[in-house]
């Protein structure tokens, strides 16, 4: 096998190398579930079509390439070696990464609505189960998780009058970038992806606590709020009323649609 | 390792008086041997091993046994070949890289000489022989009877041989000098250099440099993920259309101009769920069968629209307004169709596709592989126009990244109470400038729709898919500026006038 390789072409053994490699990095990320922080999860069939072809399109260029040839088109390689090098290893991929040293952050949501051992001191303990998550209309609750944030805040923007008064729970970061906001008041924001990492930007909902002010920014809170509608520039616009808050781990990925 | 200096070229282009140039210049004639495969009228200053150019083919078991007795039994410290100008040179190769020579002997430069007056006719006239020898040579060197052509002919033989220096009459001096300076891969060691420069950038210098630097990256990297499957499945169905569909099958559907034709080339987007990206190098594949131009831009640009994620996609970014997916479908329809159109009546000069001559992209070093091999083909049509595409889909992706970074915040700080009509235009420069695949523009023309009124969100929608940056950069792998450029100034003017058309009906 060895010795067959050694009467190939080098040119045609790297690049099929190279194609071998892009396809199980390509893999790697979905295994992983990495892909997410590039592009949004709808295009996982397409990506994995595209990894196995790589692989196996990779490893045939190899057993298929032509006996040694004098001249090598080294630039040839360069397409390809693009995408390997930047999927295996990556530039920093979401701002937040930077600023949470250590294993502070999460992949996944805890759906931890239990707030009894609140820190804030407000100790009123709700059932402790895990709350199902999405618009319950006969318990007047909203919980929103990673999975259903996207439209959950969509449905609520296009509707919040239908909302009022129901109790909602979600977590996110403190987020100020509107500055038509008072001191008190905030966006509890994660961030979305629509459909690559080209246009990932925040999103959530307006958040009022009398001592709101007291919240730092980029800070990851889990909320429970009141479902109330504040007019904004002639639209109605939900706007939430908080009852308790507490400390949150940051959840690593964005929401998306 | 006795290092081997190949002269090749046709009959009569000069070699053997370079070898006797070069000979006399270098002073070890004592320790070089000659091997000839021409029957040339030019006496050598050394008496040549001369192999009959017949035995090339008949039978080259011989001809390695000939050389290798021959260098076992004078022991050279260089040997000068003169190859035969007719044959491939990987017949050459398969020659020197045997069993037996390999451990003798390396090739170390190979030389091709050339007359300017006569060149271009002969690589129409011969082929792959001909370019198999260009495209190995580190020097190529012309002796021109008319300078004014010189410019031209270097062009040529670059765009077979991107890597060659190409000398026109040299010294033997010069020739000299360059044969003894040591051989550097530049390309390799530049690529090396750029590689060694990110990985220090994202590894130890990781925190050091700005975030918007990685950002850049970050989004590079996403663009290219998102676009690889999608230009990976159009390069293989224009493979597919190229090398399997039969011309018959083509001729019955696709080359009359019946209303047959162009229902095909409007419906299979329905059927394709591809977007932009891989239906360019489709229209190529599928003009390079002869199908009529108009056809084949209607596919291009109906099928973005058409295809089922796009749609789907759509209804999903308004679901309470069924009409927008509506009028999203039936205006893309009858845009595509007005631009069809207008290159229908007055029909664009396709120079570089209407030219039969093999296209020095399209040559293959690794061919000839026997006719039946259509695998092998396959493999290596897709690999290549897949690496093309990529590269300029890559260049594309930094592009936008950089729009994205830099220009887009700067955008968006400065307020849009601007009349319909200038908002109309806006947003389709936006599409243009935004790139977004076909299959999730909708999302972000839902947040548009926010901002700006609904008939310029839906001249978003219409354009994107349609032409944009990304676009004109895959396009202009196969055509000419000015088609590209008439390309996006009709689809811009229709399109605009269809929004036009669409603030009045949306306002009833």
């Amino acid at each position: 096998m060895l010795s067959e390789l050694q009467n190939k072409d080098i040119l045609s053994i790297v690049k099929g190398s190279l194609y071998t490699a892009l396809g199980i990095s390509i893999l790697y990320l979905l295994i992983t579930g990495q892909y997410k922080f590039y592009v949004a999860p709808r295009y996982e069939l397409f990506l994995l079509l595209a990894g196995i072809a790589f692989l196996c399109g990779g490893i045939i260029s190899i057993l298929w390439s032509p006996t040694k040839q004098y001249k090598h088109n080294w630039r040839s390689i360069i397409p390809i070696i693009i995408p390997l090098v930047l999927l295996v290893v990556p530039p920093i991929l979401a701002p937040t990464t930077v600023q949470v040293a250590g294993n502070t952050a999460s992949t996944e949501d805890k759906n931890d609505f239990d707030f009894s051992q609140d820190d804030i001191g407000e100790v009123i303990t709700i059932n402790n189960a895990a709350k199902e998550p999405g618009i319950s209309k006969s318990k007047k609750e909203i919980v929103l998780n990673s999975d259903n944030y996207y439209r959950t805040i969509v449905a609520l923007g296009s509707n919040p009058d239908q909302y009022v008064g129901y109790k909602i729970y979600m977590t996110g970061y403190v987020n100020r970038d509107d500055n038509t906001l008072k001191a008190n008041e905030f966006t509890l924001s994660r961030m979305s992806m629509a459909c690559c990492i080209a246009d990932v930007a925040p999103i959530g909902l307006t958040m009022h606590k009398n001592d709101g002010d007291s919240f730092s920014n980029q800070k990851w809170v889990t909320v429970e709020g009141t479902v109330s509608t504040r007019d904004f520039h002639g639209r109605k616009q939900p706007y939430i009323e908080i009852n308790k808050t507490k400390d949150a781990q940051e959840i690593l990925g964005y929401v998306y649609p | 390792m006795i290092p081997v200096y190949i002269v090749t070229g046709l009959l009569g282009t000069g070699k053997s008086t370079l070898i006797n140039q070069e000979l006399r210049e270098r002073k070890k004639l004592g320790s070089t041997e000659i091997i000839t495969f021409e029957l040339g009228n030019i006496v050598h200053l050394k008496e040549p091993l001369t192999i009959e150019p017949d035995d090339i083919e008949m039978s080259p078991a011989h001809v390695i046994l000939q050389i290798e007795n021959h260098i076992v039994k004078t022991r050279p410290k260089e040997i000068w070949i003169e190859w035969n100008g007719m044959f491939p040179f990987q017949q050459l190769e398969s020659i020197f890289f045997s069993q037996n020579l390999k451990e003798l002997c390396h090739i170390e430069r190979v030389i091709y000489t050339a007359k300017e007056n006569t060149i271009r006719s002969m690589i129409q006239a011969l082929g792959p022989g001909i370019l198999s020898q260009i495209y190995s040579a580190d020097y190529i060197i012309l002796y021109p009877t008319d300078s004014t052509q010189i410019h031209s002919i270097t062009q040529l033989l670059h765009a077979y041989n991107t890597e060659c220096t190409i000398l026109v009459s040299p010294s033997p001096q010069d020739i000299h000098n360059r044969l003894s300076r040591p051989k550097w891969p530049w390309t390799l060691y530049g690529i090396v250099a750029i590689l060694t420069l990110y990985l220090l950038l994202v590894t130890v210098f990781r925190h050091n440099i700005s975030y918007s630097i990685h950002q850049v990256l970050a989004i590079t990297s996403g663009i290219i993920l998102e676009g690889m499957p999608f230009l990976l499945l159009g390069t293989v169905i224009s493979t597919i259309i190229t090398l399997f569909i039969p011309d018959r099958w083509l001729l019955r559907y696709m080359k009359e101009d019946s209303l047959k034709s162009y229902g095909i080339a409007l419906g299979s987007g329905l059927c394709l769920p591809v977007c932009d990206c891989a239906t360019i190098p489709m229209f190529n594949a599928l003009l390079q069968r002869g199908i009529p131009q108009h056809l084949g831009l209607l596919f291009m640009l109906a099928s973005p629209i058409m295809n089922p994620i796009a749609l789907l996609a759509t209804y999903y970014a308004f679901p309470e307004e069924p009409k927008i997916i509506l009028a999203r479908i039936i205006g893309g329809i009858l845009i595509a169709l007005i631009v069809a159109l207008t290159f229908k009546w007055f029909p664009h000069k396709l120079k570089e596709t209407q030219n039969k001559l093999p296209q020095p992209r399209d040559y293959e070093y690794t061919l000839p592989i026997p006719e039946r091999d259509k695998k092998k083909i396959f493999l290596l049509h897709v690999e290549k126009e897949f690496s093309q595409l990529l590269l300029y889909f890559g260049a594309a992706a930094f592009t936008l990244a950089l729009f994205q970074v830099w220009i887009k915040p700067v955008f968006f700080a400065t307020s849009f109470n601007v009349a319909t009509p200038i908002a109309n235009a806006l947003l389709l420069i936006l599409a243009f400038i935004f790139s977004l695949c076909s299959t999730s523009d909708a999302i972000i023309g839902r947040t548009l729709s926010g901002l700006f009124p609904i008939s310029a969100v839906l001249g978003f929608l219409w354009l994107g898919p349609m032409i944009d940056i990304k676009n004109v950069y895959i396009l202009r792998q196969y055509m000419s500026l000015s088609f590209i450029l008439r390309l996006v100034i009709t689809i811009s003017i229709v399109t605009y006038i269809m929004t036009v058309l669409a603030q009045f009906l949306f306002v009833i």
